[in-house]
């Protein structure tokens, strides 16, 4: 009932800001209704952190309902550590985005807050989603209010950029939208008739990795092609990444918060929800183009960033490296890699979303963006400078705070895949500090030499407020991750086991990629080196007990799944 | 016999059908649609559809053609020399219709003949008709189970089957013709009436009053002479109502025509 | 002989209604005639409704097959009636706007409905055929209905000329397939189609192509809609909504029934000619749709697209009962019936506006002059285009659903392209109504109740139908499986 009331409470801000007029209120009222519903969400969705129990397996505060019988499709929600986590940003982010608008949203303020607030349905309702059709849908509502923040409240080529952020996230989902029929009929046939849109119960019957489907293929490489065109634009990983850098630029501040904060966690989030489980086999097979790509985006977002004159663009494109990082640890397919990606997220929306807060402040002050109408600001706002140096170094990975947790987490994750990769993933962290410390050097630093510069006036409480819970959460993670480890762990561990034990049922063991090696190293090296990083509880959970088969995830047992397996591992032998 | 009746009518439903579509004078192309219309009774009538036969030449080419050659005549034939045939035309028409006539009454003799004494030929056996049947080419023989109730029924019974089957099992459908009727003179009344009786010369006023109000409204003149704009609005306006769509037309306005006819 | 008047109850009652409304309409002497004739035929589509809905359940076959009366024929045939009232309720204003003041306005779009849901129960041929006549005729005029204006006889004429070829095709088509079957009614005709000699006479495939190029003509699928932009702009408006919805609902029906319950044998021929001519549909008409800046032009192009996706769920025809092809048609045609409805109702209201026209640039800053209608309008476009939570998502997933389930991936993958490329100008639309400024005040719109509610329910049908789609997916579903097991 919580999540029910998290995804739906929103709207009810929507409906009391529509509302306004007939009761006679001021429109000026609109940010503080948004406030107030984004607050009380956020309080809210306080209590799924504090009464998440981080040892149980599967989803928690469930919910099920039947929604459209004859598809089988359910209104199905629930939450394990990687979307409970990913809940509570959201409503933080989102309060922050309200918050920070105060100031610089003047025109239709009323319709402003009311898609902000439709957004945050859209996008807590995608995080809780277990059920693909509803899954959908909620992906689908978030693109039309992000499209409107964009294209009614953006920068000058507001049209070109809300247009093509439109279009291509539609291409993807609606290619999705391929995939996910695709399992769903598959289910159909092999269960012997049942529709099914859920995704405990599609695990049960996963796709076919044999055989031939279309150009030698089999159904689940061609399932996970499909998906991944969607998560990945959504990501965006990196020939897919064109929208990112325009959606950013012309959105207005709060856009770009949630923006970077929460939707390009999506289809990171998504790739670990549905691809992976459903698609272990496939996920293995993509695993080595995966990392590629991810590691392109690494560097090649990083090098363009170091050219942009323009702050909001420079940032646009650090996501995409960073971004980059999460989708690489993800496809490290360990248990260190999916959880520094996951951490890593949740890093890059604090992080990122306090760099765009920032660069909106001054936007708000100054209207321009560019790097070269700056310089030597920290003398007129110091307050400001403290800050926008403590979102950079987060951003870059220095010790200490947020940044590094993730980063670190990751490269041990994919050094166990190989060596060379890590390397390169290091070698962005580095060029990571170089773009991020020189925008500050050019913004901060030197004489202030512009008269326009000379009269700013530092923060005030308010644009302080927006910002400090952001910093806290900063610092927190990155002096104290262990509470957050711990919720992610269960989740985390399932998904590796899942496709670990799917491989292994379909290939006798991972026989065709080096991650064999390294998942079984990965146990000895996170007890040895990174024990402290873990729970303990997790870190005493040996090896023996993870290779037992002791599937964590909230499997049906008596599905005949394994007898499958274990059919398809016999013709794998015979062979 | 038979064959060659057959050759040759289809060949002037042929020859009918382009003739009416090609021919520019109306009164041509009417006449060539009755020959087309005789052929197909014809036709009907080799096919044993006696009532068919009979229906197509009263209906179609008695009543309907007769219809339309009253109307072309007092569409066309308002302005002198124009839409009438000419005096050799009057020639080949009168060959024509000699043309058309005579073998359709020779025909029809010979039909009506064969579908009332059947001493006259016994109808064909069914294996005869299957046979037949067979030896044409495949593309275009005919469903075997189509030739049985022909023969079954005999040709003398043809029109009492024809009209069993009509207002037994098909009543729904010719029942609905009536409503096809309906609506087509619904139809045809409210495009050929010009006005609605309400709608007066008053209203019209008052409407177009009310678009010269409107139109101020839109776009307030700016140092002009509100006076004149408005003579200027109700200019254009009267233009338009007395001349409404004048650069096209596809059912001509029948009463101005013939007020000019009777000048 | 009673089971056989029940079977037709619905068009009797609505034939007869409408002779009554005649008859009071000639004989009245009341000055507000045209207020007083939309609202006797407002009450006889009320009535109608509820008489189909009095049948609800019923699985009855009347003159020996020729019609029938199923779950599948009562949901068609009140998608039709809601069409026809919602084109009452638009067009008493906009009839008087027009300077049109005709009642016979409303006479025509009943016995046009007449036609409609004898089409969408026929069980036989000739009965379609004359359904078709009956359905055609009245829309015939409706389109020439502007007298005063050039493109409306302009309309009218082509309309005219391209449905009486398409009665032509459909009637030779007829003929043929009579003369290989020797049997009309598609119960016989499914019957005596199983026969292999049958099957693969060129006669029967002659007839059978004939008469989908009739279809095709009515249904305005590419190659065969040259005619549709040109009709749909001339003609007034609310027909315009009527023939884009009514027609589309009779003929889809129509075809549902003769191909999926009396030429089910021939699956591979017609799938094969269906699916070409959807794909075709599908990209042409949103291509086309794009450069377009008059809206009925524009939504003329994009009801062709969604003949188009209309037709996938044909081709996805699959002879098991837990199959949805035809089941996503009905579910699909009732969802496009509303929405499409409300795109016309806020076309109406904007040309309300004096001199208002029909152009894009018309709804330019709508959203700040009348947020709501603009609201409504992005309903009814972004479900048009299929975004969830609308129901036109639901509608499009269930027939690229049961193309998939059909094995005909290309062709979900071509609607799917097609949707996205639909996006440009739906999108196009909402960028004029929210984020182009309004180059001047504009005035308000015309403050006709009726054309508020109408476009109101639209919007909210459109919202719920997608939240709550699970009964009429039920009832689409049981009138699928009574075709199917006849």
């Amino acid at each position: 009932m919580l999540l029910t009331f998290l995804i739906f409470f929103p709207l009810v801000g929507v409906a009391a800001i529509a509302l306004m007029p007939t009761f006679g209120l001021d429109k000026s009222y609109a940010k503080w209704l948004a406030t107030l519903t984004a607050g009380i969400e956020l309080l809210c969705s306080v209590p799924l952190w504090i009464g998440f129990d981080a040892g149980a397996t599967g989803f928690q505060w469930e919910t099920k309902v039947a929604w459209i019988e004859s598809f089988g499709i359910e209104y199905h929600i629930g939450v394990d550590g990687l979307s409970m986590v990913l809940v509570i940003l959201t409503a933080l982010l989102s309060l922050i985005s309200i918050y920070c608008s105060f100031s610089g949203i003047t025109e239709r303020e009323r319709e402003f807050y009311a898609f902000l607030l439709l957004l945050e349905t859209g996008m807590i309702g995608a995080f809780v989603s277990l059920d693909l059709f509803l899954f959908y849908v909620f992906w689908e509502v978030m693109l039309v209010p992000m499209y409107f923040l964009i294209g009614v409240w953006g920068g000058e080529q507001k049209l070109y950029a809300a247009i093509k952020f439109f279009l291509y996230t539609l291409f993807g989902s609606v290619l999705m939208l391929i995939g996910i029929l695709l399992i769903y009929f598959h289910y159909k046939e092999a269960s012997g008739g049942l529709s099914t849109f859920d995704l405990v119960k599609l695990m049960q019957f996963p796709l076919s990795a044999q055989g031939d489907f279309f150009l030698g293929k089999s159904t689940q490489w061609w399932a996970f092609l499909l998906l991944f065109v969607g998560f990945a634009i959504k990501v965006p990983m990196v020939p897919f990444h064109t929208w990112l850098p325009d959606a950013h630029v012309q959105a207005p501040t709060a856009g770009s918060v949630i923006l970077a904060g929460v939707l390009l966690k999506m289809g990171a989030y998504a790739f670990l929800r549905f691809s992976l489980p459903l698609l272990p086999e496939a996920s293995i097979a993509w695993a080595p183009f995966l990392m590629t790509l991810s590691l392109v985006a690494i560097i090649y977002g990083a090098l363009v960033a170091m050219m942009q004159s323009d702050m909001k663009k420079l940032i646009a494109y650090s996501s995409v490296s960073h971004m980059g990082f999460v989708t690489a640890g993800i496809f490290a397919l360990n248990y260190e890699g999916i959880a520094g990606g996951t951490i890593q997220m949740v890093n890059h929306g604090l992080s990122t979303g306090a760099l765009f807060l920032i660069v909106g402040l001054i936007y708000e002050r100054r209207h321009t963006k560019a790097i070269a109408d700056f310089g030597g600001l920290s003398a007129k706002m110091p307050v400001y400078a403290m800050l926008f140096l403590i979102a950079t170094l987060s951003s870059i990975g220095m010790p200490g705070l947020n940044g590094f947790i993730g980063e670190f987490t990751i490269l041990l994750g994919i050094f166990q895949v190989s060596k060379v990769w890590a390397a390169i993933a290091a070698l962005g962290i580095i060029m990571g500090a170089a773009y991020m410390l020189w925008l500050y050097q050019r913004v901060m630093f030197g004489p202030c030499d512009k008269p326009e510069n000379q009269a700013l006036k530092d923060l005030d409480l308010r644009e302080i407020l927006t910002l400090a819970p952001l910093i806290v959460l900063m610092f927190w993670i990155g002096l104290y991750p262990k509470p957050l480890f711990e919720k992610l762990d269960t989740s985390t561990r399932a998904t590796v086991e899942w496709v670990r034990k799917a491989n292994e049922a379909s290939y006798g063991a991972y026989t065709n990629y080096k991650h064999r090696t390294s998942l079984q190293q990965s146990h000895g090296v996170a007890g040895k080196e990174e024990g402290s990083l873990l729970a303990p509880e997790s870190a005493a959970v040996s090896r023996s007990d993870r290779v037992s088969g002791q599937v964590v995830w909230s499997l049906p047992r008596e599905g005949g799944d394994w007898d499958r397996h274990s059919a398809s591992v016999g013709g794998g032998e015979s062979r | 016999m038979t064959d060659f009746i057959f050759n040759l009518f289809w060949s002037m439903v042929l020859v009918g059908g382009l003739m009416t579509v090609t021919r520019r004078e109306p009164v041509h192309s009417a006449l060539w649609l009755v020959a087309t219309l005789f052929g197909l009774a014809v036709l009907y009538l080799l096919m044993s559809g006696e009532f068919l036969f009979a229906v197509q030449i009263f209906v179609y080419a008695g009543g309907i053609m007769v219809l339309y050659l009253f109307v072309i005549f007092l569409v066309a034939g308002s302005k002198e020399g124009e839409g009438r045939p000419e005096p050799k035309l009057h020639r080949v028409l009168g060959f024509v219709l000699v043309f058309l006539f005579a073998p359709i009454f020779i025909t029809l003799l010979m039909g009506l003949k064969v579908a009332s004494e059947p001493e006259v030929g016994p109808p064909p056996p069914a294996a005869a008709v299957a046979a037949k049947n067979d030896s044409l080419p495949e593309a275009i023989q005919l469903n075997p189970a189509l030739l049985g109730p022909v023969e079954a029924s005999g040709q003398k019974m043809n029109t009492l089957v024809f009209g069993t089957r009509l207002f037994s099992e098909y009543l729904f459908p010719f029942e609905l013709v009536s409503v096809v009727l309906l609506v087509a003179m619904i139809g045809g009344i409210a495009l050929s009436r010009k006005r609605f009786t309400s709608y007066s010369e008053t209203e019209e006023a008052k409407m177009l009053a009310e678009t010269v109000y409107r139109g101020v409204r839109i776009a307030p003149p700016s140092g002009e002479d509100p006076e004149q704009i408005l003579q200027v609005f109700q200019q254009e306006n009267l233009e338009r109502h007395r001349h409404p769509g004048s650069d096209f037309k596809v059912f001509p306005d029948y009463e101005e025509e013939s007020n000019d006819g009777s000048k | 002989m009673a089971q056989n008047l029940i079977v037709v109850l619905p068009e009797l009652v609505l034939a007869l209604l409408s002779v009554v409304v005649l008859l009071i309409d000639i004989f009245s002497e009341s000055r507000s005639r045209l207020r007083q004739t939309a609202g006797l035929a407002m009450m006889a589509v009320v009535l109608t409704l509820a008489v189909c809905i009095a049948l609800w359940g019923k699985n009855l076959s009347g003159y020996n097959g020729i019609v029938r009366l199923d779950s599948m024929g009562l949901l068609l045939s009140m998608v039709c009636l809601v069409s026809a009232g919602a084109t009452i309720l638009l067009a008493s204003d906009y009839l008087r706007q027009i300077g049109s003041e005709k009642t016979e306005f409303f006479l025509l779009i009943l016995l046009s409905t007449v036609g409609m849901m004898v089409m969408v129960k026929a069980g036989e041929l000739l009965t379609l055929f004359i359904g078709l006549e009956t359905l055609s005729i009245p829309l015939y005029v409706l389109a020439g209905f502007r007298r005063q204006e050039p493109r409306s006889q302009e309309a009218a004429l082509k309309y005219f000329l391209m449905g009486a070829f398409a009665s032509g095709f459909l009637l030779y088509g007829i003929a043929l397939t009579y003369a290989a079957t020797g049997t009309t009614i598609f119960s016989e005709l499914r019957h005596s189609t199983s026969t292999e000699a049958i099957a693969g006479s060129p006669i029967l495939l002659a007839g059978l192509g004939l008469m989908l190029v009739g279809f095709a003509f009515k249904l305005a699928l590419v190659p065969f809609h040259m005619w549709a932009p040109d009709v749909y702009e001339g003609s007034p408006t609310p027909v315009t909504a009527f023939m884009s919805t009514g027609v589309k609902v009779a003929a889809f029906g129509a075809l549902v029934r003769l191909l999926g319950g009396g030429l089910a044998s021939l699956q591979e021929g017609w799938g094969t000619a269906l699916w070409m001519l959807a794909a075709l549909s599908i990209l042409f008409g949103n291509i086309l749709a794009l450069k377009q800046n008059n809206l009925k032009r524009l939504l003329a192009y994009s009801s062709i697209a969604h003949a188009g996706y209309i037709l996938v769920g044909v081709v996805a025809y699959h002879s098991l009962p837990t199959a949805f092809g035809p089941w996503a048609v009905s579910y699909y045609l009732a969802a496009y019936v509303v929405m499409n409805l409300g795109a016309f109702g806020v076309l109406i209201l904007v040309q309300s506006r004096p001199g208002g026209a029909e152009k894009l640039e018309d709804l330019r800053g709508l959203s700040q002059s009348h947020p709501l209608v603009a609201l409504c309008m992005t309903f009814f476009l972004l479900s048009l285009a299929g975004m969830p939570p609308f129901w036109g998502f639901v509608a499009k997933f269930y027939v690229f659903g049961a193309a998939i389930q059909a094995g005909r991936y290309y062709l979900a993958i071509i609607g799917v392209l097609g949707s996205l490329i639909s996006i440009f100008y739906y999108l196009r639309i909402i960028v004029e109504m929210y984020m182009s400024e309004p180059t001047e005040p504009e005035p308000k719109l015309s403050s006709s109740l009726a054309v508020r509610v109408t476009v109101g329910a639209a919007a909210l049908l459109t919202l719920l139908g997608g939240l709550f789609s699970s009964g009429l997916a039920d009832a689409a579903r049981d009138a699928i499986r009574m075709l199917i097991t006849p």
